[in-house]
């Protein structure tokens, strides 16, 4: 008598069809292509800060620029290699690099804050509720295309998978308005473009684990 | 003397995985009943009833199927595989963490499907409530129950003929089980 495993195995045979392969690269290549995409436009949306010539100059600005970089690329990466089964266990390095770069970038912002002696105008002056809709704009739709990637393949580890993602995307709006919001005020990062990448990111665990599960 | 069989076996799966990307039929039921008995194996130790162990070699063998397109033939199949039954395992568990005291996985699905439950000669007094059960859920949720667990049909079956994706079509198949359970418990 066949057990349900084989009714099932008879089922999947008579279901199969030819596929083609995902490969991690390609999930990978992607990501960097979203990126250039909206970075494009958003640049060409906002246009970059006035005083943009000045700031690659400033070694504190090309730190913070460096950080979310390094968090967006080695997030994509990760995020690529996670989603193909048999390849979760063996990414230590760009795990620690990722989440590394998140909390040096917040602490760039943290320390900025607390070495300014709090000499800086009121919350109010400075927060921008304009960066806080940019950020939000970029990290839905760089979200949206990055979770319809993960669909593509199988992630192992949707709800990381899922954080990851936003927390990446997040990064990603952040670092864009890096270059086009005209404020450097230390409460105005504080204020304006830390706290919606630190909330889409704890968002992010719970879409990971709703949307990503297959 | 098991390095070499186990190299072995490695070569095999890989080859009978590759055929099947390619849509070889027969290789694939193959590979698959020899992924099943791994399995069985596998969840032996980590599983308290066997009829557990049977619903999470169907998830796993579902999960091969919905992912095969991601298997790349120059690593390790049984690293995949593998990564891929401990996933389906976690979730399984997640899934069944608040168990009420009447297991409905455990009735005998198999015993039940071969019956018809339309003919009145089947005077089982569970199936009957079973199917009563049954009858009180949603339309979908019907023919989600019906099709999974009396017909055997997969997951994917389902959600084509519900218009569905098949992450909905297992969040709504686990809440048919809740259902049938809190019906049944309150009929005792």
């Amino acid at each position: 008598m066949k057990t349900k495993s084989d009714l099932l195995i008879d089922n999947l045979r008579l279901n199969l069809r030819p596929v083609r392969t995902v490969k991690w690269s390609s999930i990978f290549a992607a990501h960097l292509l979203l990126f250039l995409i909206l970075a494009t436009a958003w640049i060409l949306f906002d246009g970059l800060r006035s005083d943009i010539h000045e700031q690659m100059t400033d070694p504190w600005f090309l730190t913070e620029s460096g950080t979310l970089l390094i968090l967006v690329l080695t997030g994509f990466y990760l995020i690529s290699r996670w989603v193909i089964p048999g390849n979760d266990r063996v990414q230590k390095s760009s795990q620690l690099l990722t989440f590394s770069a998140l909390i040096i970038w917040i602490s760039l912002i943290g320390f900025s804050f607390f070495g300014s002696g709090f000499h800086t105008s009121s919350f109010r002056e400075t927060f921008g509720s304009g960066c806080v809709i940019g950020i939000a704009v970029i990290t839905a739709l760089s979200t949206f295309f990055s979770f319809l990637f993960i669909r593509r393949a199988a992630p192992v580890k949707p709800a990381w998978t899922g954080f990851v993602s936003v927390s990446v995307s997040a990064a990603f709006g952040a670092l864009l308005l890096h270059f086009t919001c005209t404020s450097s005020e230390p409460l105005h990062l504080l204020s304006s473009h830390l706290p919606p990448v630190v909330l889409a990111s704890a968002f992010g665990y719970f879409l990971g684990r709703t949307f990503l599960r297959w | 003397m098991n390095k070499e069989k186990s190299l072995e076996r490695e070569a095999k799966w890989k080859e009978l995985m590759l055929a099947s990307q390619l849509g070889d039929s027969d290789a694939y039921g193959k590979l698959l009943k020899e992924v099943a008995s791994t399995l069985k194996l596998f969840l032996q130790n980590r599983v308290q009833e066997s009829s557990d162990g049977e619903d999470i070699i169907q998830e796993v063998l579902l999960g091969i199927h919905a992912a095969r397109h991601t298997y790349d033939t120059t690593r390790s199949f049984e690293a995949w595989m593998f990564s891929i039954a401990r996933h389906k395992l976690i979730d399984f568990y997640r899934k069944h963490s608040r168990r009420n005291e009447v297991q409905l996985e455990s009735l005998d699905w198999e015993k039940i499907s071969n019956e018809s439950l339309s003919s009145p000669s089947s005077t089982m007094v569970d199936t009957n409530e079973l199917k009563a059960a049954v009858d009180h859920l949603s339309p979908e949720q019907q023919v989600a129950v019906k099709m999974l667990k009396f017909e055997s049909r997969s997951v994917r079956d389902v959600a084509r003929k519900l218009k569905m994706n098949e992450g909905a079509v297992r969040t709504m198949a686990s809440r048919a089980y809740q259902k049938l359970r809190e019906n049944l418990l309150k009929k005792k």
